[in-house]
Order: C-alpha cells, then structure tokens, then sequence
C-alpha cells in the first residue's frame, strides 16, 4: 500500500479524534515497516490493517463503518491532489466509468509496483451503472466511502446496493449504482 | 497534549523529512540515469535514422508528414520546415490513398514529386505505427530512389547489348583471321613464284632473241613475241609487283583490324589488372580509324607509361567514346566543307597518375549545356547518332570504377579536351 494512504489515514484519525488517539494505536503495535511511512513509498498491506484494526478497536467502531468513512474522506484528498481526473467529468457516472481505464493506468505509469483493485462496468441504464470490484484486500467498503466522497464532490445524490460480496464467498463484489440528478 | 508524544512525532517527522531526502536524492539520480538512457536511446535512434541511405518518413493517422530523415529531405529536395506538416498526396500518391488517411500497407513502385517539380521514380512501402492498445498512431514510410537503379539497368541493357556485339565481333573475327593467314601464305607464295617465273620468261626472251634470225626458228620467236604481246606481259611484269604490295599491305591492315577487333571484344575481368593503356589507346584508334579517316587527322603522341592496374575492356571503351565524340564534334563543325579536324591523343605519366588526354577542334561545347554532358540520356546529337550513354558511362567508369577523374575543358568553336586521370595504384571505389 502507498505510503500516501497511510498519512492520509493518520490525518484522518488525527483530524477526527486527535493526535493522542493515533499515538496510542501506534505504541500498541508492533509493525512490519520499522520508521516512517513515506508518501510515495510501499508498505506491507498488514501495516495499514494493524493500525486500521488498532484504531477501530480504540475508538469502538467496526471496521467496515471505518473503511467507509475513511474512504470518504480519502476521496477528498486524492482528488486534491490530482484534480485533472476529476475536474472535466460532466458526472459522477462518466467519472467513475474513467477509474479503470484512465485514473489506474495513468497510476501505474507513476507506480508500476502498485497494486490495484480491478473494475469491471455494466452500463445498466442513463442513470444506473454496476460496477464488479475485484481486490486481493477485499477492501469493498472502502471503495463504497470512496465512491460517496466522489458522489459528494460531483453534488450528485446516490443509492447503492451491494448485490454480492467477496466476504460472504462471492468472486467479487457487485454494486448497482442508481445516480439522482443534483438537487 | 503530552510532551513525550510531541517529541516523538517530532522525532517520526524529522525521520520522514531524512526518509523524504534520501528518496528525492535516490529519485533525482534515478531521474538523472534514466533521462541519460533516454538522451542516449534518442541519439541512437537518430544515428539510425540519419545513418539510413532510404528515405523514411513518418505520417500521422490523417497523412500529414510528421518526421523525416535527412535521406528523404535529401532526396525530396525539401528543408525540414518545408516538408513537415504537408500532406502526403503533395509529394506522392500513395496507393489506396482514394482519401486522406487511408492507405494501402505493403510496397509498390510509385513516382514521387521532388520540390523542383521533377518526377522520379521510387519503390515505397508502407507500414501501420500501432499504439498499445493496437490502435493505429499513424504511417511509416520508407522511400528508395530507383533513379540510379533504373540506370544502371539500362546500362546493364546497354552493356548486354555490346556483349552480344563483342560476341559477335570475336567470333566475325576469328572466322576472318584464319582465311587471312592462308590468303597472306597464299599471296606470299604467289609473289615468290610470280619473282620466279620472271625469271624464267627472262631466260625464254633470250632464247627466243637468239632465234630471231634463225631460219629454222625465226617463225617460232614472231609466235611467241605475239603471244607476249597479247597477254600484255610487260604490263603485268611492271605493275604486279605494286599490285602485290598492295595486297600485303592491305592484308596486313585487315590482319591488324582483326587483332583489335579480337583485343577489344575479349570479355575481360571483373578484377583490374595491370595493363599499358598506351596499348589501349592503339588498338581504339585502329577500331575508329574507320569514324576519323573521313574526317580528322589523328596525332597520337604516346608517352612513356607504366602499366596501371585497370579495367582493360572498360577503359577501351571510354577512349573509344571519346574518340568516336570527338570525330562527331569535328564533323558538327565543319559539315558542308571539305575542311578536315584533328584528334590529338597524348599520354603522359605523373608522380601518382597517368593522364590521357583527347582533344579534338570540333564545335566545343556551348556553356548552357557543359553542366549536363556527363547526365545519363543527354545528348545534343541527333536522333540515331547518340544515346546520351557515352559520357555517362565513360565518367562512371573513370571515376566510379578506377577511383580517377574524368576532366572536360571546352572553347566554343575551337574545340573540346577529355582528360582522363587514372590513378597509378589501385584506388577504386567500386569494383
């Protein structure tokens, strides 16, 4: 995992809960990763979910309620720091029909050792889409949070379903988005 | 908040700020290596592309040049400036470009429009650049000039051609020589017993003298006197001996000829070798004499030459061309007089070269067209008198084949000189 995610899930929990919170998480573990976590480098996937799981269990909040609210919050600090991807898309559709196809190889040309989550698009209707999210680190909650912290940037109301998932034995999980026109 | 966690995220961020450097420092060498890699691949496909002899030129999906090489602005006679940006159908008609941007792949021979207007002909062929995802990014083009190959062809066409008459030559000539050699055993053994019987009829004359005012033999002496008298033996007696040094000579010349003939219609040698070009000039004038002795009085000054190593055949035939040009410019010059030229044929030897040199007082050649004479298919003679292949071919062969010069030096109305400089040691660029 980028070194990025974990500062901007320390912020997270720094901005939310306070710096103690996150210094108390990280004297309770014992990590892979033996420093800092830089920004553009690769850690182990254990380190994130350690400190994740270490977080949630302090604050008492399950850990798919954190993903998503993580992820949320994640959204606005990616598109913060490429606003190109997201700035010329008329909606929320037409954005995330580009997150396969254009927003992860233009991340795997900075980063060829990243590893990321497969999309796959059914374009179901003008204002529906399914997409089938397939990820080693089955981190599907976290790419619902990230999808509302999109539908928020692009002011675009949104119902989702998840009509399968990894975690209860499916291949890879499914989600049937239902877009609304901004009010 | 507590100092203790303050000092240690100070301590964490001080170590973010050193794991940041060594990463920008790790990073900017990186960069530093791979941006070297790329000047360098860069400058290697360049020298590719500059070292390529064909012409390559590359077209965007729509036909608009993008790149060329410097073969193709060579060849196309455009600056880069000029020529990058043009669509394609304004230097050349791509086959199945019925409309822009859709052209057929593979190779065809097509004609090509250079800057100067002059159409040549070129063998194209044409590649599809395909991005990653398989989708085409454009043409790739890759030209060859087929103006020198069409030459060559020609002058391969034209060689054959003189082959199968230097075949035919040799052969003529062989067939000729042995009736010659009996014919001269013949007419030598023919003037011999002619001196004998001479003699003979001599000592019969004074026999026949002393019978004169015999009784007896008187009558016999009036017979053989009118006999003498009708076959008219004093004539024969005075003019055979012209008539049979005229037959020896004239059999000589012939047999000379047919040496020539034979020396310059041997195939000779794909490899040079040492030769006396004196012999060389000897034997073309002995074949032209026949283009000249109407026309110019031939003054051969030999000097005293090495043998060279050389093409024996070819360079046989660059005197004889420009023998045969310079009996043509005399003619030009003085058509409709009984005025006759001269061809002077000097040879000399230098410290690294030898030079033969073939003027003649023929027309001179007019300055608008000097630059042309050595182009394939020039000619200012008229239809039937010239291919506009001699000069052509004689400059190639001097130059190309020997690695020497072949010089001009002309005066209107006064005369023209070919100087050909060959060179005492092998130096040729092409075998």
């Amino acid at each position: 995992m980028k070194g990025a995610i974990f500062k901007h899930f320390e912020t997270f929990v720094t901005d939310n809960w306070g710096v103690e919170v996150y210094e108390e998480v990280l004297d309770g573990l014992d990590l892979i990763t033996q420093g800092p976590f830089l920004g553009p480098g690769n850690y182990p996937d254990e380190d994130l979910l350690a400190i994740v799981g270490a977080t949630i269990q302090k604050l008492g909040i399950p850990l798919p309620d954190a993903l998503r609210v993580f992820g949320k919050y994640l959204f606005e600090k990616l598109a913060g720091d490429a606003p190109q991807f997201v700035e010329d898309k008329s909606d929320l559709k037409q954005f995330l029909m580009t997150v396969d196809g254009v927003i992860h190889v233009e991340v795997k040309k900075l980063f060829p050792e990243a590893y990321l989550p497969r999309l796959a698009y059914e374009d179901t209707g003008a204002d529906q889409l399914t997409v089938h999210y397939h990820s080693k680190r089955q981190f599907c909650q976290l790419f619902v949070g990230l999808v509302e912290g999109a539908a928020e940037s692009f002011s675009s109301p949104l119902d989702w379903n998840e009509t399968a998932c990894s975690h209860s034995g499916a291949e890879q999980c499914t989600f049937e988005f239902r877009f609304s026109k901004a009010a | 908040m507590d100092a203790q966690v303050l000092q240690r995220r100070l301590e964490r961020a001080k170590a973010e700020i050193r794991g940041l450097e060594e990463m920008i420092e790790t990073n900017t060498r990186d960069l530093f290596i791979s941006r070297e890699s790329l000047r360098q691949a860069n400058q290697f496909q360049e020298n590719i592309l500059r070292a390529m002899a064909s012409a390559l030129v590359v077209l965007d999906t729509e036909g608009v040049i993008l790149q060329a090489n410097e073969a193709a602005l060579d060849m196309l006679g455009y600056s880069a400036e000029e020529l990058l940006g043009l669509q394609i159908e304004e230097v050349a008609q791509l086959p199945g470009s019925g409309s822009q941007g859709s052209y057929a792949v593979g190779d065809a021979d097509i004609d090509v429009r250079l800057a100067d207007g002059e159409i040549v002909p070129t063998h194209f062929s044409t590649s599809v650049m395909r991005q990653a995802s398989g989708e085409s990014d454009g043409y790739v083009c890759v030209w060859v000039d087929l103006r020198e190959k069409k030459q060559l062809e020609i002058e391969l066409r034209h060689a054959q051609k003189l082959e199968s008459l230097g075949q035919m030559a040799a052969g003529v000539a062989h067939e000729i020589n042995t009736p010659i050699q009996y014919v001269g055993d013949s007419l030598h053994f023919l003037h011999e017993a002619f001196t004998d019987i001479q003699g003979l009829l001599q000592g019969y004359r004074e026999a026949s003298d002393k019978w004169k005012e015999s009784p007896e033999f008187g009558k016999l002496h009036e017979n053989l006197t009118e006999l003498e008298e009708e076959a008219d033996a004093s004539f024969i007696e005075e003019e055979a001996p012209g008539a049979f040094e005229r037959a020896t000579n004239g059999l000589a010349c012939v047999a000379k000829i047919v040496k020539a003939l034979k020396s310059f219609s041997h195939p000779g040698s794909d490899t040079m070798a040492p030769a006396q070009i004196n012999d060389v000039v000897e034997t073309t004038l002995t074949l032209a004499s026949n283009e000249c002795k109407y026309i110019a009085d031939v003054e051969v000054k030999l000097g005293d030459l090495p043998e060279i190593p050389c093409h024996v055949g070819d360079m046989g035939q660059v005197i004889l061309n420009l023998v045969v040009n310079a009996a043509h410019a005399i003619e030009e010059k003085n058509e409709g007089t009984e005025d006759r030229g001269t061809i002077r044929i000097v040879t000399s030897c230098g410290e690294t070269s030898i030079v033969v040199e073939i003027s003649d007082s023929g027309a001179g050649i007019p300055d608008e067209v000097l630059g042309r004479i050595f182009d394939p298919f020039f000619t200012t003679k008229t239809v039937g008198k010239g291919t506009g292949q001699g000069l052509s071919i004689a400059r190639r062969i001097v130059v190309d084949k020997h690695g020497g010069q072949l010089q001009v030096e002309t005066q209107p109305g006064e005369g023209t000189t070919f100087r050909i400089v060959l060179p005492r040691k092998a130096m040729a660029k092409a075998a």
